[in-house]
């Protein structure tokens, strides 16, 4: 079913956008401001497509909901990875963090691929064996808990919601931008779409959409650059590498693109003075330090191996290999875009050069960019879509993580354990739309840049989640008191960075912020929250004797471990 | 025979053959990954430079003899710094930018007093139409605004700020190109996501052999 309706869109995205072009010409050329024509009709078109992919797969009960019914194969899981993965983080954030900050930016390409070794290595497969629905579901097992079962729902909803706050933030810059409406109005009505359709799909229908929406994501991040590369004189054939001269000629200047006179939208030359900065490493033009880039890189790392939706993902295949190699197949998928996320913030640099075009909205740079290369203008109302199809299947997968931990953990396991499947299932929804709005309220007070916003919740997840699958996982000796202490600690950490983080929002100086600022930054904290989470942990269970119950050690040993 | 076993899991003391290959492979692929990505952060840290751009070494020679009885082309040279480096746009800082604003409507004044307009300042300035010229001129467009100020008193940390915009790390992994690449900006956005995905493979096919050697079901 997947697949046809897949096709059916594109012929409809086709035919439809051949049939405006004439008239998006002239509106997705301007950079804000106006209502656009094509992208609001290919908007509606793949919005549509994925509530219509929702309703045929419509979740049957409770197990359906969760885990998707336990029928990926690794190729369909990995895109499903991939596509839950790739978000309005991925896709305007961090073209937007280098668009600023250079090099630093890469932190974040690399943070958030390279944590997936890490998930593979240690977690992929004993997370699969062990054979839960979702990261409360371990946590409460694992540490023989109702109360940590309770804390880890909590965390997964609260972690949830943060994520979902940078993926608002993006919606309502794309819908700001088609609709050429203000921007809290653009995320009431893009915080109400995403909810409709995650409240009719459930998860069966979301892993469909999530294959779907990934091709939509990766085919409409990808076609600009092969245009822009080859409009403006660069090897085209693989822009991949041939912007490796673009970096160059950003960080040397170019007085003109190879002898031409290639103007961007507005009218001006493609030229640039010397910006060295943008290449080189932690520039103190950007404010920028080598302690930073590590730090973020190691926070997002343990991040992506703690995030209880990612996680979630390998409960959803059959076996233990499937989810191994799903993992594989998710990375490179995930990698095709992350190798083109540096190419936008490159070409933005030279199109933008000029100096009347002010400050633009950095989170917005993809797509500027792909309009001030003046390229076709329905591909970048393609563009513009898939920008909010990656911020959809995100956000999705999150309120699903998020409702499942508020049914299913808090409610039915801590709360209510005689409750019925009906009512867990209304509960899951109330879940979702309260957690909904919950963001919607947040995002609407505009705390930072995308990929920043999103950095908070991986700091979260490295600093509790995280810690309590590693150690959960390879040492027995790790008990109930110890995962307390644990969390603990990375509750305190992360309580006093969000604390920190959001007084400064609201203009109040608390003691020792430059202190705190630096060293437990809100987009990092989880570089010294996560390390002193997992020494917690093993210090209090070696004092309280690390006494986890035979049979827990038993099933994790021949179970998990195969021993 | 379950009676007398304890159990214990421990990443450190595997006891079967499987999780004592699993345990090797483990260590090994994360040392790789460790030493990939971080040891060559580390390695950028330990021999790069500060290294500063012409317009800065220019800018430390004009700075002290501008404020005194500068010469026509020492201001136009002043004038051109200044110009390259707000020409990084949304790189400055506002309060920066300002401050640069301040120094370029001085030196103007002083190469041309009663200057009024930037077509005139870039006469003053002698921008032509050659090299990066016509980009100079583009700035000058957009910041240049006319003051009666003749001299530079009132232009506080100057110098500090031009340091923080135009010292660079650099070292033969930033100098040294690759593809058209910066060698280290290869390597760190390119390289790295390749590295990524080899280690997950090899970890998934070595987990394959491995159980079908053992027999172990999945």
């Amino acid at each position: 079913m997947g697949k046809k309706l897949s096709i059916v869109f594109i012929l409809l995205v086709m035919c439809c956008g051949t049939a405006l072009f004439a008239e998006g010409t002239a509106d997705a050329t301007t950079l804000e401001g106006d209502f656009k024509l094509v992208p609001a009709i290919i908007l509606i078109i793949i919005l549509s497509t994925f509530v219509l992919v929702g309703v045929f797969n419509r979740a049957k009960g409770t197990k359906d909901y969760w885990a998707a019914g336990r029928n990926i194969s690794p190729v369909g899981s990995g895109m499903a990875i991939a596509s839950n993965w790739m978000s309005a983080a991925s896709f305007l954030g961090m073209a937007a963090i280098m668009y600023g900050s250079g090099y630093h930016g890469l932190a974040y390409v690399v943070g958030w691929t390279g944590g997936y070794v890490l998930l593979l290595v240690l977690m992929a497969g004993q997370i699969r064996r062990y054979g839960k629905y979702t990261a409360p579901d371990f946590i409460g097992d694992r540490f023989y808990s109702r109360g940590l079962r309770g804390v880890g729902a909590l965390l997964t909803i609260f972690i949830s919601i943060t994520y979902c706050v940078g993926q608002f933030a993006g919606i309502g810059l794309m819908f700001k931008w088609i609709l050429g409406i203000d921007y809290n109005m653009a995320i009431l009505i893009g915080g109400a779409v995403v909810l409709t359709y995650t409240l009719i799909s459930g998860m069966l229908g979301v892993t469909k959409n999530m294959q779907i929406q990934y091709i939509i994501i990766i085919v409409s991040f990808i076609i600009p650059l092969f245009i822009i590369a080859q409009k403006f004189g660069y090897f085209w054939g693989l822009p991949q590498i041939g912007y490796g001269e673009v970096v160059t000629n950003v960080s040397n200047g170019i007085a003109e693109v190879k002898g031409t006179v290639l103007q961007n939208v507005m009218g001006h030359k493609a030229a640039i003075l010397p910006q060295p900065e943008y290449a080189m490493p932690w520039a103190a033009a950007h404010g920028t330090s080598a302690f930073q880039w590590l730090a973020i890189c190691f926070a997002l790392m343990l991040g992506t191996a703690g995030l209880p939706h990612v996680i979630q993902r390998f409960y959803v295949v059959p076996k233990a290999k499937d989810a191994r190699w799903s993992v594989v197949w998710g990375l490179f998928f995930i990698c095709l875009l992350y190798w083109n996320a540096p190419v936008y913030s490159a070409f933005a640099k030279i199109l933008s050069s000029a100096p009347n075009m002010g400050a633009l909205s950095k989170d917005a740079i993809v797509v500027y960019t792909a309009q001030l290369a003046d390229i076709f203008p329905l591909i970048v109302a393609f563009l513009a879509a898939g920008a909010v199809s990656a911020a959809f299947s995100t956000v999705s997968g999150l309120l699903v993580a998020g409702a499942s931990a508020f049914s299913h953990d808090l409610y039915f396991n801590t709360l209510k354990p005689d409750a019925s499947e009906k009512t867990q299932m209304l509960m899951a929804r109330l879940g979702t739309v309260a957690m909904a709005i919950i963001v919607t309220g947040i995002a609407l007070l505009k705390l930072g840049l995308i990929a920043n916003l999103v950095a908070v919740a991986f700091s979260l997840a490295a600093c509790t989640i995280f810690p309590l699958f590693l150690l959960g996982i390879w040492w027995s000796g790790s008990n109930r008191q110890g995962a307390w202490a644990g969390v603990i600690v990375g509750i305190g950490v992360s309580v006093i960075a969000i604390t920190y983080f959001i007084a400064g929002s609201f203009g109040t100086q608390l003691p020792a912020a430059d202190f705190v600022g630096k060293w437990l930054n809100p987009w990092y904290f989880a570089w010294i929250g996560a390390p002193l989470s997992i020494i917690a942990n093993v210090a209090v269970s070696f004092i309280t004797g690390r006494d986890t119950p035979l049979e827990i050690r038993e099933f994790l040993a021949t179970k998990v471990h195969n021993q | 025979m379950s009676e007398q076993r304890d159990f214990n899991v421990n990443f450190f003391k595997p006891k079967s053959e499987a999780e004592k290959a699993n345990t090797k492979l483990i260590s090994i692929l994360v040392v790789i990954w460790a030493v990939a990505v971080f040891g060559f952060q580390f390695l950028l840290i330990g021999i790069q430079k500060p290294v500063e751009e012409q317009t800065l070494t220019d800018f430390r020679e004009l700075w002290p003899k501008v404020q005194q009885a500068p010469a026509e082309s020492e201001l136009q040279s002043l004038a051109r710094v200044l110009l390259s480096t707000l020409g990084k746009n949304t790189t400055v800082k506002e309060q920066d930018r300002e401050l640069m604003k301040e120094a370029l409507a001085v030196t103007v004044n002083l190469l041309e007093p009663g200057t009024r307009t930037a077509e005139d300042a870039a006469q003053a300035i002698g921008l032509g139409a050659d090299g990066f010229d016509p980009l100079l001129k583009d700035q000058l467009d957009y910041h240049y605004a006319s003051t009666g100020t003749m001299n530079y008193s009132g232009i506080k940390g100057l110098p500090e700020t031009m340091e923080k915009y135009l010292i660079h790390n650099r070292s033969i992994l930033t100098d040294s190109s690759f593809l058209g690449f910066p060698l280290h900006y290869f390597y760190t956005a390119q390289f790295l996501l390749i590295l990524f995905i080899v280690l997950c493979l090899i970890y998934a096919k070595a987990v394959d052999k491995k159980n079908t050697r053992l027999g172990i079901e999945d």
